[in-house]
C-alpha cells in the first residue's frame, strides 16, 4: 500500500516493502546520495534526516526509520537544508567558514542535526550533536560552527515543511493502525506480527540481522498510545511517547531521571526510541526499565477482549514481570505492551504505564554517584557535557 | 600561498553533493557484492556448502577460492593473503566465499545462508601465546642499537623497570571500505576506489584480471577518511569487483556493512613494550633497553615497515646515550594490523613517554623537567636555536583568519621568555653525539625554544601547583596534568617510495587542469597543491581545477601516506608548473623583448621589463607559437639513506615538532575522566595552509587521545572481535573533546628546502593525545604513593585498576 509523505517539499507516494529503510530508499530509488550510511545502526548520524510532523522538526537516523514511519510526515534531507535557489542555510555556510568538514562524510548528517537544532533554537550544540560522528576534525571546528551560526535567523524555506503538513493525506491502513483498539484486532489477527514503534532496536533486526519480518505493523500513528498525563500523585506515559518526550516531560519533576534519559542514545535515538518499544524488546542493555523498576513502575498490559466485547486493561502488571524473557518472549501473542511508566496506580487512561511521582527519590549526581566535591568542580561540567555511551544493542 | 582557505570541496561537503564512490551513479545491471565470513579463528574448511546461497533471491554469481585459478592475491608485500580462503582459516572474519546479487541488501542476505564447516584448531591470538609458540614474521627479532646498553644500565644511579600494554585502534573511518568496477571493451577496467594507494589497486586489479597495469584504470576522487586503513585495505574489494566485473561484463560494486569492515580489515597494531631504563643522579637518561611486541595478525601486510617505526620513534625527543630496541613482530590469528596514522610512531612514543614518567615518578620530579633535561641538543643556525627562545608570530599568518577559527596563536613576547642552559634545564652538548639510535644526525631540533613557549603560554608550573592543591582537598576527583612532546620523522622508511609525479595542462583560456599522485581523504591535500599551483602562475584559485586522483594521468604513485602528501606531490606539481611557467616566460619575453629570466607572474599578469599582459593573453600567445602547454613534474626527497636491516642511515628527510599539554579529571570511584583542557603548539613550518594545518592538528589530536583512552578493542577467547560496530566500540564523540581547547602554530620555516619550507602535518599531532594519557597517569598517581603504572586504553577500568595500583593494593 502507498506511504504518502513530503520529500523537501515535493508530495511523494510510495509503494514499497514496509521494511525498506529510508535511508535505502534516499540512495537507491532515488539516487539522492547526500544522505550517508556510516554504520547502519543508528549510532553515527551520518544518515540524519530531518522530520516534521504536527508535533515539530527533529532528527532522526535514516538507516533505522522505515518508510511506513514518514506517513503523513515531511522529511528533509541535506539536500533540501540550502535554498530552492542555492542559498545556503546559516549552518551550511557556518561549517564552510569554521572548516568543520575535512572528509565530508560525516557532514551532511551534521548540517541537517544543525540545521534542525537551529530550527527548533537549540543551543545546547553538544547534546544536538552527541549522535554525530566524525572522525577527522576533533569536533572544535564543528561546535565553532555551531555557535557561529547560532543567531542567524531561520531561513524561510526551513518553516515550510510543517506549513505544508495540514494538507498531507493521512492514510488508513491496517498496519498503520489510528488507534489502539484496531490495532488490537489487527494483532489478534496477526499473532506472528512484529510491531514496530520506533525501530531503533527493530531496525537493527533488519539492517544487522538480516531478518524478514513480516508482517508488521506500526504503532507510531495510534494517538491513543501517546501523550503523558499526570497529576499530583501519578504519571501516566503512553507507551509510544519517545524517550525525547519523556525526558522533556520529566525534567522538572525528576532532573535525575531526566538526566539519565539525556545519556540515552543520542538525540536522533531519543527522538524515535519510544517507552513501551524499550520495555517490550528486553533489550539485555535496559536502559529505562532499570530505573523504572527501582520507581516502582506498573505496566498495563491489554489485549483483545471476547468476541464482541470491547477491549480491555490488564491491570497493574509489575513491570518486572514482563521482562523474563528477552524480546518480549514472555508475552503471549496478542498482547501488547501499550504503555510504560507509572509512579502509583491511579486511574490512568488507557493505553499508559503509571508511576508515582517520585517525591522520595532524591536527586542524585547519575554521573558518579559520588558525593559532590564543595566547588565548582568539573564534576558540574561532566553532568552537562559528558556524551553517552552509544546504546549498546546487538543484531 | 599560506593563506587559510577552506577546504576546496566544504561546498560539496555541506550541501551534500561531494560524491563517494557510493554515491555515483551506476548503470542498471550493477552487481552488488558481499563476503561470506568465516566465524573461526584458526582451522580447515571440511564442508562448504553453498547451495542456499545460489539459490537465494537476487544472486546473480557465488564464488569461492575453487572457482579461482589463480585465488588473486591482496596483499601489499608478501603474497601472503589469497582473496578467498584457499581452505586454511587465518582469522575470525576471512572471506571464504563472494556473492554477487543485484542489491548491496541482497547480497549480505544471500552471504549469510551459507552452510561453512570448520575444523577448527586452536588459535594463536594473543602476545602470550604468539611468544610462546614463536609465531612470528622474519626468522627474529630486529634489533636496532646505539652504543653499550648493559654498561649505561650497570653505572646508572637509578634504573626503572616495567612494561605498558598498548590496545590497538579501529580506523573507523566513516565512509567504509568500497570500490566500483567497469568493465571497458578489450578486457580493460576502470576501478573507482576508496583507496589511499590508487597505484597499488591497478597493481593488484591487473594480477589478479592477468592483464598488464595499463589494462586497468583506477579513479579516486576523494575517500571518506583513510587514516591508513584504506592504504592496503581496500585491495580485496576492488579485486573482487573487477573479478566480477570481467565474468559477467557487468559493473560490479562493493561495500563493507561497518559491521564486516571491524571484522576483515586490519587496524592499528597493539603492542607490548618492555623497558628497563638508567638514569644519573640528575635524571639524564645513560641508556635504555626496549623490547617491542608487536601484534602484527595473520599477514604481514604493512607490519615490517610499521614495527620499524615503532623502533625508529622509541626516542622520540630524547637523546639516549645508549640504547637498544629490539622488536618481535608477532603472527596471530586476528585481522592483519595495517597502516594508521603514525603507522607504528605512536607505539613506540608511548614507550619512551611511560619511561619519561616512570622515571620521574621514581625521582620525585616534574615530568616535564626530566623531559627538557632528556631533550635532544637544539639546532643550531637558526632564529630560534635555543637560545632565548621567542615564537614570533610570522609575518605570513593571518592571526584575524584564526582567531575566526577559534585559535589562539601563542604570545609569548621577548619579556616572557626565559633563557635556556640554566640549571633548571641543561641544554646536552652537540658534542656528546647527538644522534638516534638508529645513527641519524638530529640537526633541526626545535623543542626547547616550543616547549618553553607552551610552557609560559599555558602556565604549566601555576596549573601544575593548582592541581596539586586540588588533589589535597579532593578525595574523589583528581585531577592530573601533563606537557608531552613529539618529534616525528617525515620520509617513507621503504626510500624508494619518496618519489612523486604530476600532470599540469594548461588550457588556451587560461585555464588550469592539475593532476598528481596523491589522493584527497579530508586532509585538504588538493587545496594545499592547488595553492601551489596558483602561486607559480600568479593566477587566483578560481583559474585551477582539481581533479581526481587517476593512475591514467599520473603512474607508479606512492600511497598517500607518511604524511608525505603535501611534501611530495607539492614538490611534483611546481616541477610541471615552472616547466610551463618558462615556456610561456620565453614567448612573453620575445614578444616584449625582455629577458625571460626576468619574467614574472603575479596578480594575473605576466610581467617582462616595464610591461605585462594578463595571464590568459600570454597563455593565447604562447600557444599561437606553437609551445606545449602541458608538463609533467616529478619529485624525489633528497638527503635520504637507510637500511632497515642495520638500522643505520639517515630515513628522514626532517622531522616535524609538536608540544601539547592536557589537563584531565578523574573519578576515583569509577573511573571515569575528561580532558579539561589541552593547549598545542605544533610546528607547520611555513604553514601552506594554516586553516587546513590547524585541522589536521585538532583532528589528530583527538583522534590520538581516543586511542589512549575509550577505543578498546575485545576479542573474545575464540578470536572473535566482539567490538564490531559504534555501538560496541567507542570513538570520541563531541563533547569527549577539550573543554578547552587551544592550538597554535609554531611559524618557523623548515630548514629543508621543502615546498614553499612548509612541514609535513597529516601524522604527527595525532601523538599529541599521549598528553592526554600522561596527564591521566598523573592523575592516577595524585591517589597514593606507587607508581600507578597506567595501561593503555585509559578507559575507565583501566583508570580504576591503575588508582588501586597507585594506592598500594595489589
Amino acid at each position: 500500500m502507498a506511504i504518502r509523505f513530503l520529500l523537501n517539499g515535493e508530495a511523494q507516494v510510495v509503494e514499497a516493502d514496509p521494511t525498506v529503510t529510508l535511508l535505502d530508499w534516499l540512495r537507491e530509488a532515488r539516487r539522492l546520495t547526500g544522505t550517508k550510511e556510516g554504520c547502519n545502526e543508528g549510532d553515527c548520524g551520518a544518515c540524519t534526516v530531518m522530520v516534521t510532523d504536527q508535533g515539530g522538526a527533529r532528527a532522526l537516523n535514516a538507516c533505522i526509520l522505515f518508510l511506513p514511519q514518514l506517513d503523513g510526515k515531511a522529511v528533509r534531507t541535506v539536500e533540501g537544508i540550502a535554498g530552492a535557489d542555492g542559498t545556503l542555510h546559516p549552518v551550511q555556510q557556518a561549517m564552510i567558514d569554521h572548516h568543520g568538514s575535512q572528509c565530508g562524510f560525516c557532514t551532511p548528517g551534521f548540517v541537517v542535526s544543525m540545521a534542525t537544532a537551529h530550527l527548533n533554537g537549540r543551543t545546547d550544540h553538544d547534546d544536538q550533536l552527541a549522535g554525530n560522528l566524525c572522525r577527522c576534525t576533533g569536533y572544535a571546528p564543528i561546535i565553532r560552527a555551531a555557535e557561529a551560526a547560532a543567531d542567524a535567523p531561520v531561513p524561510a524555506w526551513m518553516h515550510e515543511d510543517l506549513a505544508a503538513l495540514s494538507d498531507a493525506p493521512a492514510a488508513e491502513t491496517p498496519f498503520i493502525p489510528r488507534t489502539s483498539d484496531n490495532l488490537a484486532e489487527w494483532y489478534a489477527a496477526n499473532p506472528e506480527a512484529t510491531l514496530i514503534a520506533g525501530a531503533t532496536d527493530v531496525g537493527l533486526w533488519v539492517t544487522k540481522g538480516l531478518r524478514d519480518l513480516s508482517p508488521v505493523a506500526f504503532l507510531n500513528q495510534c494517538e491513543d498510545l501517546k501523550g503523558i498525563v499526570a497529576n499530583q500523585e501519578t504519571i501516566c506515559v503512553g507507551a509510544m511517547t519517545t524517550l525525547a518526550e519523556f525526558g522533556a516531560f520529566i525534567a522538572d519533576r525528576h532532573p535525575s531521571l531526566a538526566e539519565m534519559i539525556r545519556r540515552y542514545g543520542s538525540v536522533q535515538v531519543r527522538n524515535a526510541a519510544t517507552i513501551g518499544g524499550n520495555i517490550a524488546n528486553g533489550s539485555p542493555i535496559g536502559d529505562s526499565p532499570p530505573a523504572l523498576i527501582a520507581l516502582g513502575a506498573t505496566l498495563h498490559l491489554r489485549e483483545r477482549g471476547g468476541p464482541g466485547a470491547a477491549c480491555r486493561w490488564r491491570s497493574s502488571l509489575s513491570i518486572t514481570a514482563s521482562r523474563t524473557g528477552r524480546r518480549g518472549s514472555s508475552s503471549r501473542p496478542s498482547v501488547f505492551r501499550s504503555s510504560p511508566t507509572r509512579y502509583g496506580s491511579t486511574n490512568c487512561r488507557n493505553g499508559s504505564i503509571r508511576t508515582f511521582l517520585p517525591s522520595a527519590v532524591r536527586s542524585t549526581s547519575w554521573s558518579t554517584g559520588a558525593p559532590s566535591p564543595p566547588c565548582a568542580s568539573p564534576l558540574a561540567a561532566w553532568g552537562g557535557r559528558r556524551n553517552a555511551p552509544p546504546v549498546w544493542r546487538r543484531p | 600561498m599560506h593563506k587559510p582557505l577552506p577546504h576546496d570541496a566544504a561546498r560539496l561537503h555541506v550541501t551534500g553533493a561531494a560524491r563517494y564512490v557510493d554515491d555515483i551513479p551506476t548503470p542498471v545491471d550493477c552487481l552488488h557484492l558481499a563476503f561470506g565470513l568465516s566465524t573461526v579463528a584458526k582451522g580447515r574448511i571440511t564442508a562448504l556448502d553453498l547451495d542456499a546461497v545460489r539459490a537465494a533471491e537476487g544472486v546473480v554469481a557465488v564464488l569461492s577460492a575453487e572457482d579461482l585459478s589463480p585465488n588473486p592475491d591482496c596483499s601489499p608485500s608478501n603474497h601472503d593473503e589469497p582473496l578467498l580462503s584457499d581452505g586454511t582459516i587465518h582469522y575470525a572474519g576471512q572471506p571464504i566465499f563472494l556473492v554477487a546479487a543485484t542489491s548491496h541488501l541482497l547480497a549480505r542476505k544471500a552471504a549469510a545462508k551459507a552452510r561453512i564447516e570448520i575444523a577448527g584448531d586452536t588459535p594463536i591470538l594473543t602476545i602470550d601465546e604468539a611468544i610462546a609458540a614463536d609465531s612470528r614474521f622474519e626468522d627474529g627479532p630486529r634489533i636496532y642499537a646505539k652504543g653499550d646498553v648493559e654498561a649505561a644500565l650497570a653505572r646508572a644511579a637509578h634504573v626503572v623497570e616495567g612494561r605498558i600494554e598498548i590496545g590497538g585502534q579501529e580506523h573507523f573511518y566513516l565512509e567504509g571500505q568500497s570500490a566500483l568496477a567497469l568493465p571497458q571493451e578489450g578486457g580493460d577496467m576502470v576501478v573507482q576506489s576508496s583507496s589511499q594507494h590508487p597505484t597499488e589497486i591497478q597493481h593488484k586489479v591487473a594480477d589478479a584480471l592477468g592483464v598488464p597495469m595499463h589494462a586497468v584504470r583506477v579513479e579516486v576522487r576523494r575517500m571518506g577518511g583513510g587514516f591508513g586503513g584504506k592504504e592496503s585495505q581496500g585491495n580485496h574489494l576492488a579485486i573482487a569487483c573487477a573479478l566480477v566485473a570481467a565474468r559477467t561484463g557487468c559493473p560490479a560494486k562493493m561495500r563493507y556493512d561497518r559491521d564486516d569492515d571491524f571484522v576483515v580489515t586490519g587496524k592499528r597494531h597493539d603492542a607490548r613494550i618492555a623497558y628497563r631504563a638508567g638514569v644519573d643522579a640528575e635524571g639524564k637518561i645513560t641508556g635504555i633497553d626496549f623490547t617491542h611486541y608487536i601484534r602484527c595478525g595473520w599477514a604481514m601486510d604493512l607490519s615490517l615497515p610499521v614495527a620499524d617505526r615503532a623502533m625508529l620513534h622509541a626516542d622520540n625527543a630524547y637523546l639516549l646515550p645508549a640504547a637498544r630496541i629490539t622488536s618481535h613482530r608477532l603472527k596471530t590469528n586476528t585481522q592483519s594490523a595495517t597502516a594508521f596514522r603514525g603507522f607504528g610512531g605512536p607505539q613506540g612514543m608511548v614507550g619512551i613517554e611511560r619511561v619519561m614518567d616512570h622515571i620521574a615518578h621514581s625521582l620525585g620530579m616534574d615530568p616535564l623537567a626530566l623531559r627538557r633535561l632528556n631533550y635532544y641538543a637544539p639546532a643550531k643556525g637558526t632564529a630560534k636555536d635555543g637560545e632565548a627562545a621567542v615564537a614570533t608570530p610570522g609575518g605570513r599568518l593571518d592571526t584575524a583568519d584564526l582567531a575566526g577559527r577559534g585559535s589562539v596563536k601563542v604570545e609569548t613576547g621577548a619579556g616572557h621568555a626565559k633563557r635556556f642552559g640554566g640549571a633548571h634545564s641543561p641544554v646536552p652538548s652537540v658534542e656528546l653525539g647527538n644522534t638516534t639510535p638508529y645513527g641519524m644526525k638530529v640537526e633541526d631540533f626545535i623543542l626547547h625554544p616550543m616547549t618553553e613557549a607552551l610552557a609560559d603560554a599555558c602556565d604549566y608550573e601555576g596549573r601544575r601547583a593548582q592541581v596539586a592543591e586540588w588533589n589535597a582537598e579532593n578525595p574523589v576527583l583528581k585531577r592530573g596534568i601533563a606537557m608531552t612532546p613529539v618529534k616525528f620523522g617525515i620520509s617513507f622508511t621503504l626510500t624508494h617510495l619518496n618519489q612523486a609525479g604530476a600532470l599540469v595542462h594548461v588550457y588556451q583560456d587560461g585555464s588550469i587542469h592539475m593532476n598528481h599522485g596523491g589522493t584527497e581523504m579530508g586532509q585538504g591535500l588538493f587545496q594545499k597543491v592547488a595553492q601551489v599551483a596558483a602561486d607559480r602562475f600568479g593566477v587566483g584559485m578560481d583559474r585551477v581545477r582539481i581533479t581526481a586522483t587517476d593512475t591514467g594521468k599520473v603512474p607508479n604513485t606512492s600511497a598517500t601516506a607518511a604524511s608525505s602528501g603535501s611534501d611530495l606531490n607539492g614538490m611534483a606539481v611546481k616541477a610541471a608548473c615552472d616547466e610551463i611557467r618558462g615556456r610561456i616566460a620565453g614567448v612573453v619575453a620575445e614578444e616584449l623583448q625582455a629577458d625571460p629570466a626576468s619574467v614574472v607572474f603575479e596578480d594575473g599578469q605576466v610581467v617582462a621589463g616595464g610591461a605585462s599582459m594578463p595571464f590568459d593573453e600570454a597563455v593565447k600567445r604562447t600557444y599561437m607559437a606553437r609551445v606545449s602547454l602541458s608538463a609533467t613534474g616529478y619529485y624525489k626527497t633528497p638527503k635520504i639513506a637507510w637500511d632497515r636491516i642495520k638500522g643505520q642511515g639517515r630515513p628522514f628527510f626532517y622531522f616535524a615538532y609538536g608540544v601539547a599539554c592536557s589537563e584531565v579529571v578523574i573519578d576515583t570511584l569509577t573511573g571515569e575522566n575528561r580532558v579539561l583542557r589541552t593547549d598545542i603548539l605544533h610546528d607547520a613550518g611555513a604553514s601552506l595552509n594554516p586553516a587546513l594545518d590547524i585541522g589536521q592538528i585538532e583532528g589528530g589530536f583527538v583522534q590520538g587521545a581516543g586511542w589512549l583512552t575509550m577505543e578498546e578493542l575485545v576479542w573474545d577467547d575464540a578470536g572473535r572481535l566482539r567490538t564490531h560496530a559504534p555501538s560496541t566500540y567507542k570513538i570520541p564523540a563531541c563533547s569527549d573533546r577539550p573543554e578547552l581547547f587551544n592550538v597554535a602554530l609554531w611559524d618557523d620555516p623548515n630548514r629543508e628546502d621543502t615546498i614553499y619550507r612548509s612541514k609535513a602535518v597529516g601524522e604527527p599531532p595525532f601523538m599529541l593525545g599521549i598528553s592526554v594519557f600522561s596527564a591521566l597517569g598523573n592523575a592516577c598517581a595524585a591517589c597514593g604513593p606507587q607508581f600507578p603504572d597506567l595501561q593503555a586504553p585509559a578507559t575507565p577500568e583501566a583508570v580504576l585498576a591503575a588508582v588501586k595500583r597507585a594506592k598500594g593494593a595489589a
